[in-house]
């Protein structure tokens, strides 16, 4: 089985998307259209569905009603032309080699193709020398950087990242987001969540505003921070971040 | 020099002197539970493994019965095993009633339960920790296991030495099923218990001292592995 690097993942359509558990809707007939390439940024408050609506378009969780389709196809863990960061990643405890080279094990990747593949990924993502390192021994901006050379060693055509940099101080944010940058200009198409909106304006070519569960607002980054349309948004600007 | 001090001098004697009999005795105990703990180790990794990182139907009942015969009793366990290879046993014809092998059988049916549990337990503990990016990545749970059963090795090799630690100190089971035959399937708890009702305390002593120093030599490993592999 071979990677799909080239799938024709876009666009990507949500059709009144619900997602309720336990009771309580947590994410409300959602519908959205995303056909652009470059970086989509969800923004929106703590608890507003983001990372829940991330994990909709991976096939982690499933939508009580509604459709989701990538280009035509329904989302399914499987489907390895596109990868998933989580907020906060877990590894084996081995070494950093050694995770990567699972994902290209899970995927089906020829063994033959496994070294130059994680050599890649490694030297994409700056951690070529802490590739035998235990990813027990590394510090929370280096397991980011795990995380994304993970993602990337399978050469997706769509990452989706839930809020990577949270917990990353500045200089380990920017140098993220020079890696993220990169795969960017190569051609993989960006979701990411997070409610930094310097990080928004720093990284976003189009602004994707949820509250509640709900879509608000879906507009080009540039226009998003010069003028919100809707109240919700103009008032989480105001805030500045939240 | 009194009574107490003359035995534990007797027996330290008998210890430092490699006495053949109790060498003999050593030997075989060191034999049948080494025997029972490689044989449930081989059948309990794979079930624990199973169990902790599987959900199906009725894995809930066979983890209610493996926690159950955690406590079972070792005589129970010596009496259904006696019943079923005496001569007029179902498995009688196999002629391994006071045979070692009957004992390795005993201690084997009492330290699987321990050692299921224990590895059910961890890999259940790490499956769960990784349960979301396990999905993230799209791994099916068979890739995963190998992985996690590396990553809980420590934890697996503690479990099996307290199975070691249960099937050398076991008495009641081996008793029934082995008979206590000299030479044959006598081991070191069944001679302590033995040779204290005769009243030969110093040997009695020594091997308590040797099975004792087995106990600490367990519970050290055990301490030392965990802080070896403790970042």
């Amino acid at each position: 089985m071979s990677i799909q690097s080239h799938h024709q993942a876009l666009p990507l359509y949500m059709k009144d998307v619900s997602y309720s558990t336990q009771g309580v809707t947590l994410i409300r007939n959602f519908s959205i259209e995303i056909n652009s390439s470059g970086t989509s940024i969800i923004l929106g408050h703590n608890g507003s569905g983001k990372s829940l609506l991330l994990k909709l378009l991976h096939g982690v969780i499933h939508p009580n009603s509604g459709e989701i389709l990538w280009n035509t196809q329904a989302p399914s863990i499987h489907q390895y032309w596109r990868t998933f960061l989580l907020q906060r990643p877990t590894f084996f405890n081995q070494s950093i080699e050694f995770n990567i080279e699972f994902v290209l094990r899970i995927a089906g990747i020829a063994k033959n193709e496994h070294k130059d593949r994680c050599q890649q990924a490694l030297e994409v993502c700056g951690l070529t020398h802490l590739r035998q390192r235990n990813t027990k021994s590394l510090s929370g901006g280096e397991l980011q950087k795990a995380s994304l050379a993970r993602a990337w060693v399978l050469q997706p055509s769509v990452i989706l990242l839930d809020e990577p940099t949270v917990a990353l101080d500045p200089p380990s944010m920017i140098s993220f987001e020079k890696i993220i940058r990169q795969f960017e200009q190569s051609g993989t198409k960006i979701i990411m969540t997070t409610h930094d909106l310097s990080q928004a304006d720093r990284l976003a070519k189009e602004i994707i505003f949820i509250d509640k569960g709900e879509m608000i607002e879906q507009s080009d980054a540039g226009d998003f921070f010069s003028g919100p349309s809707s109240d919700q948004a103009q008032r989480f600007i105001s805030g500045k971040l939240i | 020099m009194s009574d107490d001090s003359g035995i534990l001098y007797t027996a330290l004697q008998l210890i430092i002197q490699l006495e053949p009999e109790l060498v003999e005795i050593v030997l075989l105990s060191l034999k049948v539970s080494i025997s029972a703990v490689i044989i449930a180790t081989l059948i309990s990794i794979p079930l624990g493994t199973v169990l902790g990182a599987y959900t199906f139907r009725g894995r809930d009942f066979i983890t209610g019965v493996l926690n159950a015969l955690m406590g079972l009793p070792p005589v129970v366990v010596g009496l259904a095993l006696y019943l079923l290879l005496s001569r007029s046993g179902p498995l009688g014809d196999l002629e391994l009633l006071f045979t070692s092998s009957a004992m390795i059988i005993a201690q084997c049916i009492l330290i699987t339960p321990i050692i299921s549990s224990f590895t059910q337990q961890t890999i259940s503990d790490l499956h769960n920790q990784h349960a979301i990016q396990f999905k993230a990545l799209g791994a099916p749970t068979k890739l995963t296991l190998l992985p996690l059963l590396r990553d809980a090795k420590t934890s697996l090799f503690t479990a099996i030495l307290a199975g070691f630690g249960r099937a050398s100190a076991e008495v009641g089971a081996v008793l029934i099923v082995g008979g206590n035959i000299n030479h044959v399937t006598r081991v070191m708890t069944t001679t302590i218990a033995l040779e204290t009702s005769k009243g030969n305390l110093e040997l009695a002593m020594a091997l308590g001292i040797i099975l004792l120093a087995i106990s600490f030599t367990i519970t050290s490993l055990m301490i030392v592995i965990r802080k070896a592999h403790t970042v």
